[in-house]
């Protein structure tokens, strides 16, 4: 097999329904033209009675109940790049045939895992609610063919078995040519084919010759590439504007299905996630978000911007939404086989990322000291996946208790005695019981960024405290407990 | 007593987070390798400490979730609903993590073990260890506080 088509019948109605879930089990069907001229051209299977082509007067005098609808280009948007990205994970050769059917260059891929690969997009577009079919053959004709036949997913691998049965509608005669066929008997693509090209091109036209070829499987075509995304961001307006969660959430779900499955298809997973909003008196919000561990995984990333979310007050209603997701090749690892691991993954991954949300990304992590003696030097970093065995104990364990940091510090008046600190006025206040200290520390001496400080610990009535002096400024670090 | 859990867990190789309200925890007092399996959460005010504290009290992969009240105004604390922190004991329950919260009144209230630390006068000389070892500990509140007292 050399070329692969993804299709989904009646994409119109599904892309509609996906937009609309109330009308999962209703009769729906879609309607062109204006008042009375108006006919049916998509009908769900609940609308039994009525089929394409009926007027909707007499749609909704057949089928009471029924619901019809407009196409609406915008309902079908994020469907279409759901498809798009499925066909994407086959092949990065790709190409947009029409709103439903998408055809894959499959030249050069490995035929099981190509198989293997086409039932995976099936079912996922399936479960995302584009009931899909996909064929394979050695044209792209073929390949159409097999997905119009597909249950859901047919190769063909015998090409003149396959067409020996298939109806001679599949073969888009014209009506004047179906009509002569008929006369002639000719029902099939395979009695069809089995006729001289060059007699029935002599006969009927050279019209005919093409429409031979496609009845053989011959016709073949280059196919107009699309070119992959560069860039995962969905866009989407509201008219009228919104004011609660609910529908940006439903919208946000289905956007992020779409970006998830388009950074799958690229073999990339989310870094950071930027959520933008653009309000009803022309101000806006932006939120980045780093997720802890990078991923597709939707329901994540929606309990990270959730978290966010929930607790969001905006001065004005809603008008446009976008979401960015930043791409990053997917990091492989094999954890040591004594490191202790994490007992859901997962979960502590989902949850630190719901964690950054609330407080802010870069105060969630692991802290690390930074390799100087400057005091309050360290950075937070995305914690290990697995923790190492102990080190050995140090040989100089640490004494006296354990600071608790005033941030910021709270700046104080010193009386010295003696060249020592004797009493507190500001925002503490008493006669300092002991002292210990100083510790004096300094670095970069040779930058801008030049630093001092002199270290005390201080004991009042109620606690001990550390004291320091930056240059002529006295601060009250910290407790220490 | 946070250094002592920070060992405990780094011995045992689990990991552990620590919900800070205020923002305190001064990681260079503690021994670097005492850090590797900390997770800080470094929260503004109580109700963000609060909702950091039900995220990962659920999450299940820790030992230890340690919330620490210390600093937070007993004005904010008294506000909170009592409903809040019977929630949060009822998730705790349900988890394997411990969650001592540390304050400077007892104004948390469903909690199994209710405990006064009395700090007695910070020895500079002694390896802080065996200065903890000396900490007086006086059961509030417990389900078998006479065996604890004992």
């Amino acid at each position: 097999m050399k070329y692969a088509v993804i299709m989904v019948p009646d994409f119109a109605l599904h892309a509609l329904r996906r937009s609309e879930p109330g009308l999962a089990s209703k009769p729906v069907a879609l309607i062109e033209g204006d008042g009375r001229k108006a006919v049916l051209t998509e009908v769900s299977p609940e609308a039994a009675t009525v089929a394409p082509g009926t007027t909707a007067t007499l749609a909704m005098a057949r089928c009471p109940g029924i619901v019809l609808r407009t196409r609406n280009p915008c309902d079908a948007e994020d469907s279409s790049r759901l498809l798009t990205a499925a066909a994407f994970t086959l092949s990065p050769r790709i190409e947009v045939t029409s709103s439903e059917v998408r055809t894959i260059d499959l030249q050069g891929a490995d035929g099981q895992q190509t198989e293997a690969a086409m039932h995976r997009c099936v079912l996922e577009l399936t479960r995302l609610g584009l009931p899909a079919r996909a064929g394979a053959g050695d044209t792209p004709l073929l390949a159409l063919y097999a997905a119009r036949c597909a249950q859901p997913v047919l190769v063909i691998r015998h090409t003149q078995g396959f067409l020996h049965d298939l109806p001679v509608g599949f073969a888009e005669p014209t009506p004047a040519q179906a009509e002569v066929l008929e006369n002639w008997g000719i029902t099939t693509l395979g009695r069809l084919a089995a006729l001289p090209k060059a007699e029935i091109g002599r006969r009927l036209g050279t019209d005919a010759a093409a429409l031979w070829e496609r009845a053989a499987g011959q016709a073949t075509r280059v196919l107009r590439l699309f070119p992959p995304p560069v860039s995962y961001a969905a866009q989407w307006d509201y008219e009228p504007p919104i004011e609660s969660l609910e529908p940006l959430l439903f919208k946000l779900r289905r956007y992020a299905e779409c970006l998830a499955s388009e950074l799958r298809a690229a073999g990339c997973v989310a870094e950071t996630l930027t959520l933008s909003f653009k309000l009803e008196d022309d101000s806006s919000h932006h939120r980045a978000f780093r997720l802890a561990e990078p991923g597709t995984h939707v329901d994540t990333w929606l309990k990270v911007l959730l978290a966010h979310l929930e607790s969001l007050h905006l001065p004005a209603r809603l008008i446009e939404v976008s979401l960015r997701a930043k791409p990053v090749r997917a990091a492989v690892k094999q954890d040591g086989l004594f490191d202790t691991g994490l007992r859901d993954p997962l979960v502590f991954w989902e949850n630190l990322s719901r964690v950054a949300a609330i407080i802010g990304d870069d105060r969630v992590g692991t802290p690390h000291l930074a390799d100087t003696w400057r005091p309050d030097s360290f950075t937070l970093e995305k914690p290990a996946q697995s923790i190492p065995a102990p080190a050995a104990p140090p040989l100089h364990p640490a004494k006296g208790g354990v600071l608790r940091r005033f941030r910021p510090p709270r700046p104080v008046t010193v009386e010295r005695g003696h060249g020592r600190p004797t009493q507190l006025h500001g925002t503490m206040n008493g006669m300092i019981r002991a002292v210990h200290g100083p510790w004096r520390a300094s670095g970069q001496w040779w930058s801008p960024e030049a630093w001092g400080v002199e270290t005390w610990h201080i004991e009042l009535d109620d606690a001990v405290y550390q004291l320091a002096r930056i240059g002529t400024d006295w601060v009250i670090e910290g407790e220490v407990d | 007593m946070l250094a002592q859990f920070l060992a405990i867990t780094r011995a045992a190789r689990q990991r552990i987070a620590l919900v800070d309200a205020t923002d305190s925890f001064a990681p260079e007092a503690i021994e670097p390798d005492l850090l590797r399996h900390l997770v800080w959460a470094r929260c503004h005010d109580l109700t963000e400490m609060l909702a950091v504290a039900d995220v990962l009290v659920r999450d299940g992969n820790y030992a230890i979730v340690m919330l620490d009240l210390r600093d937070v105004p007993g004005g904010a604390l008294n506000r909170t609903p009592k409903t809040v922190w019977h929630r949060l004991h009822r998730v705790a329950e349900q988890q394997p993590a411990a969650v001592p919260i540390f304050s400077r009144h007892g104004l948390v209230p469903a909690v199994r073990w209710r405990l006064r630390l009395e700090p007695s006068t910070i020895d500079w000389t002694t390896p802080r260890q065996q200065w903890l070892n000396r900490l007086q500990v006086e059961v509030m509140r417990g389900h078998l506080w006479q065996e604890m007292s004992a």
